[in-house]
């Protein structure tokens, strides 16, 4: 579900016809989800919906709003889930998604999820989102690592001072969510306020008054104005008293130059002040708390002692999991067996019997078969390798290792021109590079998101083709594999170190949150590869079939010989591969796991030599991911920089492989 | 770095009090005993009734018309005169200010000085035993101990060791458009930062959150170590 289309349909709407404290029954009331990154709005969502949307123990994983249908107290919500925010002042795009939607989403009510044992932090949100005026509930999550550090709080205490229900949950394990559900139809609009000082209160009361016509979030929008939130003019209504829009932002610099200190400064004290007192009365410690061995282990995970052998570490056990037992345990086991030995005969002989049409006959179990070939790739091939990273990547993602890993990373990524924070982006790459350029969101310059955007498109293999890469290098010497990781990471690095000094820009300051490190919930790990699962399914097995179809045509018309033909100087004198790898280079085109696919199998085969595996390994993987990348490149950073990054990538990935076809038809490392 | 908590600014009442007992000292220092000769002498804001206070909090003795201090007055107001005549000094001597506006100026440094500022500044310059107008200055535990470095007072995050604490005091926001973001994760002036580790990145204690950054952020976090 995207923003987008949803604002504009509900803006759309006349807003008197909406009863904002909900006549019951007719249309489904609205509550949305709001809460500081990574602390489990998503696992909460699902709670109250069933929808799942991906979770992890990254922040920055919600990039857009997702919706779905629940009941509660049999009462029927649309329930939104908004991607994190630090304050409603928001610095990054996706804060400025949540922030845009608690003004314009006409919601009844709002969840604020909140990080119980960071109350401080967690009740500046809540006396920000006092100021927008909508009925809310505070849900304080993680309530077990609370108890763990000996901290109490007083939940009944804390409901009275703020003006709103608050409910101790546990979202990973369900605890406290029917308390939660139950207190939905009793959301408030909180009596706690900042305590501004005389000038700021009358400062924001004029600019309130003169800029804006009464409206319930006026106070939040002249917060916003008056800390020098651009982003808050869009909101200002047409038609406010003053003659003009810069008029009124005149006003605005005016009342803000009045002040020494900055504006900013002064509103986050007139919260801090109220704030102290509220966790002087409910907070209270209880023993010291003890810190367990995930915590130490989360601290020496980021010490480059042993914090690099860690990485390293992880990557061996990725190899183990998904480049052995994946892609070659799981990968023999549905080849040789389940689709070699059952399937493909079955469907073979039932076809030739129920269709005597030999045209027919092949579209679906000759060569280039449907189901000898689409379906045998995607289900024997890829899908036991796609499992196997899903597992593992998610068992990384839930146990939080992944923004220590973007400690680590940090000095090698501001070589390319980026910080430690593209780590997730670049890690999600390996799962899915579409899905990763959708979160390049996160990033704050423009810059960093060209140059994410660039090396996910170029250089980082997602899952499905990484597996059938490992499986490829997997009966060959070692040398294979660290050839091809060579010539992957310095390609990387150059192209980025190149992008970083030729692109304009800046690179952002590195700061990133720790969460801490948690033994993940198997149920949750489930829930989350059967999730991508299924989406891989849907996403990439019609594509596997069109690409079939295309190759099966092209041989009927014996086009694929003459294709072969054209491009032999390419694919055999310059690459030094055989005429058939043309096939897995096309079929590439619509999606490059489905490429990679097809030298896994010719490597299985025993077609390639130890070289030529090599060279089809970096080609394939520099080569464009698939065609739902394409599209979803073409959407976040537009049709130029999208067909200057897919001509560069062409040229850069054919130039690499004939450059390492050069190098080792020269030398005999190989 | 002494672990003592920052002094508060004294109160209107205490400040008068201190006014009082610097204008008695420095007529005692000039040999007058005399309640009937000194009480002219102090300064018109605070003279009205301060001697009966300072009597009635015995902070002073009154005998047969001469004044003299009780040992806790003695001790508050050697170290305002010390403050005051130290002030003078580096108004002079360090920052050059006019003659005239020395008085007025040490007159408010006199009150507010932390103990910690007093012995900086007593080190920069070197423990000087004499104000720019003569007067003796009292020694401080400073002086007896001849320390002769100082260290600073304030530093930047990016200056601390791995393994020490500190309490943020505030936040460079000129350099800084994460400030925003900094004070919403926890950064905020008057909560203990502790440092886990310099590299690859700093990472901190925060209350319960850990947060990582780069020396750029590091460097615009001005903290007071404890």
């Amino acid at each position: 579900m995207k923003l987008g289309s949803d604002l504009s349909m509900d803006l759309n709407k006349s807003s008197e016809n909406r009863h904002p404290h909900g006549s019951p029954g007719r249309l489904p009331k609205r509550l949305a989800l709001v809460g500081q990154p990574n602390v489990g709005k998503s696992v909460l969502f699902h709670a109250l919906t069933g929808t799942y949307v991906t979770v992890s123990n990254f922040p920055g994983t919600t990039v857009d709003i997702s919706h779905g249908e629940g009941v509660i107290e049999g009462q029927r919500w649309t329930v939104f889930d908004t991607p994190g925010v630090f304050s409603l002042i928001p610095r990054s795009e996706d804060e400025r998604v949540a922030r845009d939607f608690l003004l314009e989403g006409e919601l009844d009510a709002v969840i604020q999820v909140a990080d119980a044992k960071n109350l401080a932090k967690s009740l500046h949100l809540t006396l920000e989102l006092a100021e927008f005026k909508i009925p809310m509930i505070l849900a304080l999550n993680m309530s077990d690592e609370r108890r763990d550090r000996g901290l109490v709080i007083d939940t009944k205490r804390l409901s009275d001072l703020l003006g709103v229900p608050v409910v101790d949950v546990v979202a990973t394990t369900g605890e406290g969510i029917p308390p939660l559900r139950r207190l939905v139809p009793l959301a408030r609009i909180p009596t706690a306020a900042p305590r501004y000082d005389a000038q700021v209160g009358q400062s924001l009361s004029k600019i309130a008054s003169t800029v804006l016509p009464a409206a319930c979030s006026r106070t939040a929008l002249a917060v916003a104005l008056f800390a020098k939130d651009e982003s808050a003019w869009r909101h200002v209504p047409a038609g406010s008293p003053a003659p003009s829009l810069a008029s009124l932002q005149e006003e605005v610099r005016q009342i803000r130059n009045r002040f020494v200190r900055k504006p900013e400064m002064l509103i986050f004290e007139a919260r801090q002040h109220v704030i102290q007192e509220i966790i002087g009365e409910v907070q209270s410690r209880r023993g010291a708390g003890s810190s367990s061995w995930l915590a130490h282990l989360g601290n020496l995970a980021m010490r480059p002692f042993p914090g690099y052998l860690l990485a390293g570490l992880a990557l061996f056990l990725m190899y183990a999991f998904v480049g052995v037992f994946g892609a070659k345990v799981l990968v023999d086991f549905f080849e040789r067996i389940v689709f070699g030995q059952w399937i493909n005969p079955l469907a073979t002989a039932f076809v030739q019997t129920v269709l005597p049409i030999p045209f027919l006959q092949d579209l679906l179990v000759g060569p280039y078969g449907t189901i000898t070939m689409a379906l045998t790739y995607a289900f024997a091939l890829i899908l036991p390798i796609v499992t196997t990273f899903f597992l593992f990547f998610s068992f990384m993602e839930d146990s939080g290792y992944l923004p220590r890993l973007a400690v680590m990373m940090d000095r090698l990524f501001r070589l390319i021109g980026l910080n430690g924070r593209a780590v997730l982006p670049m890690v999600l790459g390996l799962g899915c590079d579409t899905m990763a350029t959708v979160t390049t969101r996160i990033l704050d310059t423009k810059k960093e998101k060209v140059i994410v955007s660039l090396l996910l498109t170029l250089s980082v293999p997602c899952s499905a083709q990484l597996g059938a890469i490992l499986g490829m290098a997997a009966g060959l010497s070692w040398k294979v594999l660290a050839v091809w990781m060579f010539v992957l990471a310095s390609t990387m690095m150059l192209v980025g170190w190149v992008a970083a000094r030729v692109l304009p820009g800046g690179r952002s300051p590195f700061l990133v949150e720790l969460p801490p490190l948690r033994w993940p919930q198997p149920s949750n790990i489930y829930k989350k590869v059967k999730a991508r699962l299924k989406w891989y399914t849907k996403e990439v097995i019609p594509l596997f079939v069109y690409a079939t179809l295309v190759l099966f045509f092209l041989d009927r018309f014996h086009l694929l010989a003459m294709i072969e033909k054209v491009f032999s100087p390419v694919v055999v004198s310059f690459l030094g591969l055989p005429a058939k790898a043309t096939e897995a280079f096309l079929i590439g085109f619509f999606r490059r796991d489905y490429g990679a696919a097809g030298f896994f199998n010719m490597t299985k085969q025993g077609l390639l030599l130890p070289r030529q595996v090599v060279v089809s390994m970096v080609v394939i993987t520099l080569f464009m991911p698939c065609v739902a990348h394409l599209l979803v490149t073409l959407k976040e950073r537009g049709l130029k920089a999208t067909a200057l990054i897919s001509a560069f990538v062409f040229s850069f990935a054919l130039g690499v492989g004939g450059a390492v076809n050069w190098i080792l038809l020269h030398t005999s490392f190989l | 770095m002494s672990k003592k908590p920052m002094t508060p600014l004294p109160s209107e009442q205490e400040e008068v009090r201190e006014e009082g007992l610097a204008d008695i000292y420095e007529c005692l220092e000039e040999g007058l005993t005399s309640r009937d000769q000194i009480e002219p002498l102090v300064n018109e804001k605070v003279r009205s009734g301060v001697f009966a206070d300072l009597a009635s909090a015995g902070l002073i003795l009154l005998e047969g018309g001469a004044v003299s201090f009780s040992p806790e007055a003695t001790r508050v107001v050697t170290s305002v005169i010390r403050r005051k005549r130290l002030a003078e000094r580096l108004l002079k001597d360090i920052l050059n200010v006019a003659d005239e506006f020395i008085d007025p100026e040490a007159c408010q440094w006199e009150h507010t000085l932390s103990p910690e500022v007093t012995s900086s500044i007593c080190t920069l310059l070197g423990h000087p035993s004499q104000s720019p107008f003569d007067k003796l200055i009292p020694p401080g535990e400073c002086c007896h101990n001849g320390t002769q470095t100082t260290a600073p007072i304030l530093s930047s995050l990016d200056k601390m060791d791995r393994g020490e604490e500190a309490k943020i005091v505030y936040l460079l926001s000129a350099k800084n458009p994460e400030l925003n973001r900094l004070l919403a994760m926890g950064l905020t002036p008057g909560s203990t930062i502790k440092v886990i580790q310099r590299f690859p990145t700093f990472v901190v204690q925060v209350g319960q959150s850990q947060l990582a950054f780069d020396e750029l952020i590091a460097g615009s976090i001005f903290v007071h170590p404890l």
